[in-house]
């Protein structure tokens, strides 16, 4: 399906098994994603998008299986080479997560403050640049309240940025925006990735943005990948989970009902 | 950055304010200030039975706190009481020919140390001691007194 | 949150002391700051310090006010009410004061540092810092405790210093009581050590059991609007529990 073997792939998920409770999220979950590009990873809610999110970033360690980043192994990082790694990723939020007691500038500012020794000036240069680079450059003294929920995920993209991270993660970069800032966060996502030669992984259910913005997408259903390749191709394949994801039907392998006794049974009961 | 500034002024003025409830409480409500070490000066009288007296007692004289009682041991040769008082400083113009006596406040009150001025020139100083010095009334003695000279009046008539 | 048995509930109760046990060895093993650091406990410190000081000045120049008249009332009938500054001090000192600031400190400063992390939490700001490389606790967690901890014996020296200051206004304005008196009956009764001290310390240890019960329970709330409810709810329930039962602890261990 995926045809990207003369490409070198990033991120390497192999065979991952991940539980949480009695509940398998992940079943021996193998997923292979490539250098500079934009990578797309959709599916229903509750299938485990998140998950595979948190396991490229360490938060979550799998049950069995391999999470390889960069040609490193993730999931037997000790805490001390997590924060190593997690320095040279980037990753924004679904709530943006700005922090609510610092203003725009300080934000963005943070990282570079916390693993830099770099002077103010110099700091205060990488800010504007990363800060003009998504338009807010004049939105510095501002505090996250007083922020629309799209020039918060803007700020937070410029966060994300700033230690010129390989690798971004975006969780839901979409949810909760107008159409207006929805399309500005899509164009910045794609520029970003161009200019920086970066790899990206957005998690979302947003189709019809992931049509103009990826280059690869994979479909998650019930822990397994469903289908993966060019949106081209996913709108042309014929699998009826995947018809059904998109274009958005109620019904199909993902059941309208939740499970169930049989609803005479119920009835009659 | 201003804003920084003033909040970290004023929780540094919290503190400080803290700190200044802790050194006046310290100072003016408990028996470390008041008669303290350094504005006082130490007398000691010999009582033969002080009662229950007890230290930290006031002193006074004509009723008015001038002290407190510094401790009590007993004298190992004559088995008298050595009753050492705090002076506050600010009377220091107690008569070397004062006297001591142990009061009771009420009839049931805590038992004080009244001191009764003499008229001699000469002032008492640090670590002086009173020469006349009247004993608690002790209720027991007051009452079995009162029985043996009864007794012993009774015997007079006769 | 309903339910199980005795047992149950028992375990739970036990597994959280065991967690919040070494939620403190966690601040405490971090317990190394930079000046930046400071500067963020010093902004806690207002935070926490200074917005408490309204309720809980109010608060002690009334407690003094009704200690005095109740004292009073009740020396008088066996002339003794001179003593009344020292009545109040005693009761003040040694419970009343680090006792009453303390609940006051856990319904006003412990909820809020509770909600604050908790909000952070379910905003997601935790998991940011975390993924860029910043320890959450160091950052968040370790300010607000020690802002907290050295809070609560300053609010409980105002609190007994005005509460001193209530009761003097009643007794000497109100019912005429000779002010020299009322101190130096004061003085000679209230001991350093065993009142004094021994109430400063009782702060000490309140301020740290509150300032960790607030910071546990936003820390590991339930990243959800109701998850932070229940957190400020139980900083206040399980913090004025144990400050009484500490409370009745210390004053056996003390005396």
């Amino acid at each position: 399906m995926m045809d990207n073997s003369e490409q070198t792939a990033f991120i390497e998920l192999e065979n991952v098994v991940f539980r949480r409770g009695p509940r398998t999220i992940l079943d021996d979950f193998s997923l292979s994603i490539p250098q500079g590009k934009v990578v797309a990873i959709m599916g229903p809610s509750g299938v485990g998008k998140s998950t595979v999110l948190k396991l490229i970033t360490g938060q979550l360690k799998p049950a069995s299986g391999r999470v390889i980043v960069n040609g490193q192994r993730v999931d037997v990082m000790s805490d001390r080479q997590l924060n190593q790694y997690r320095k040279t990723l980037g990753v924004m939020l679904q709530n943006s997560a700005l922090f609510t007691d610092l203003s725009v500038y300080e934000n963005v500012a943070l990282p570079v403050r916390e693993h830099t020794g770099l002077t103010e000036t110099i700091i205060r240069r990488l800010v504007l640049t990363k800060l003009h680079a998504v338009g807010l450059r004049g939105a510095l003294d501002l505090y996250p309240r007083e922020l629309s929920g799209g020039m918060a995920r803007r700020v937070a993209l410029a966060r994300a940025l700033v230690l010129d991270p390989a690798l971004v993660l975006y969780d839901e970069p979409f949810t909760g925006l107008d159409p207006i800032a929805v399309a500005t966060v899509n164009q910045l996502i794609g520029h970003v990735n161009r200019a920086l030669s970066l790899t990206s992984v957005l998690v979302t259910h947003n189709v019809e943005q992931i049509n103009q913005l990826a280059d690869l997408a994979v479909i998650l259903v019930e822990g397994k990948v469903a289908a993966s390749g060019s949106p081209e191709q996913l709108i042309e394949d014929q699998s009826p989970a995947v018809r059904q994801f998109m274009n958005g039907l109620p019904d199909g392998p993902v059941p309208f009902h939740y499970p169930a006794r049989d609803l005479s049974e119920d009835l009659l009961a | 950055m201003k804003i920084n500034q003033s909040v970290e002024l004023t929780a540094g003025l919290f503190m400080l304010l803290g700190l200044a409830a802790l050194l006046f409480l310290a100072f003016e409500a408990t028996d470390v200030g008041g008669f303290g070490k350094e504005g006082s000066y130490q007398i000691s009288a010999r009582f033969s039975n002080v009662g229950d007296l007890k230290p930290r007692a006031p002193v006074a004289v004509a009723g008015v706190n001038i002290g407190t009682i510094e401790a009590i041991t007993l004298e190992p040769d004559s088995f008298e009481a050595l009753v050492t008082m705090t002076i506050d400083a600010r009377y220091d113009q107690l008569p070397t020919d004062t006297s001591a006596s142990i009061y009771t406040k009420g009839v049931l009150g805590d038992k004080y140390v009244e001191l009764e001025p003499g008229g001699s020139p000469d002032y008492l100083r640090n670590g002086d001691e009173l020469f006349i010095a009247q004993s608690a009334v002790v209720l027991e003695e007051l009452v079995s007194k009162y029985l043996f000279n009864s007794d012993t009046e009774s015997s007079d008539e006769e | 949150m309903t339910g199980g048995g005795i047992i149950d509930q028992t375990n739970r109760a036990l597994r959280d002391i065991g967690l919040c046990g070494l939620f403190l060895l966690q601040i405490v093993g971090r317990l190394r700051l930079s000046t930046r650091q400071w500067g963020e406990v010093m902004r806690q410190l207002y935070f926490i310090g200074t917005r408490s000081l309204v309720i809980i000045l109010t608060s002690a120049f009334f407690v003094g006010m009704v200690l005095g008249l109740q004292g009073y009332n009740t020396l008088v009938q066996f002339g003794a009410s001179e003593s009344v500054g020292a009545v109040v001090a005693l009761t003040l000192f040694r419970e009343l004061g680090p006792v009453l600031t303390a609940l006051l400190f856990a319904g006003r400063a412990g909820t809020s540092i509770a909600a604050e992390i908790g909000l952070m939490k379910a905003t997601e700001q935790l998991d940011a810092l975390e993924l860029m490389a910043i320890d959450p606790i160091e950052r968040v967690v370790l300010p607000r405790f020690i802002a907290a901890v050295l809070a609560l014996p300053m609010l409980t020296a105002l609190f007994n210093m005005l509460a001193v200051l209530g009761s003097y206004l009643f007794a000497v304005e109100w019912t005429h009581l000779d002010q020299g008196l009322f101190w130096s009956r004061m003085q000679s009764v209230v001991d350093f050590q065993a009142d004094y001290v021994s109430g400063f310390i009782k702060s000490v240890v309140f301020g740290i059991v509150i300032a960790l019960i607030s910071v546990f329970q936003g820390y590991t709330a339930e990243p959800t609007g109701r998850g932070v409810a229940i957190a400020t709810t139980q900083t206040v329930i399980v913090g004025s529990i144990i400050v009484l039962v500490l409370d009745f602890v210390l004053t056996a261990l003390l005396i």
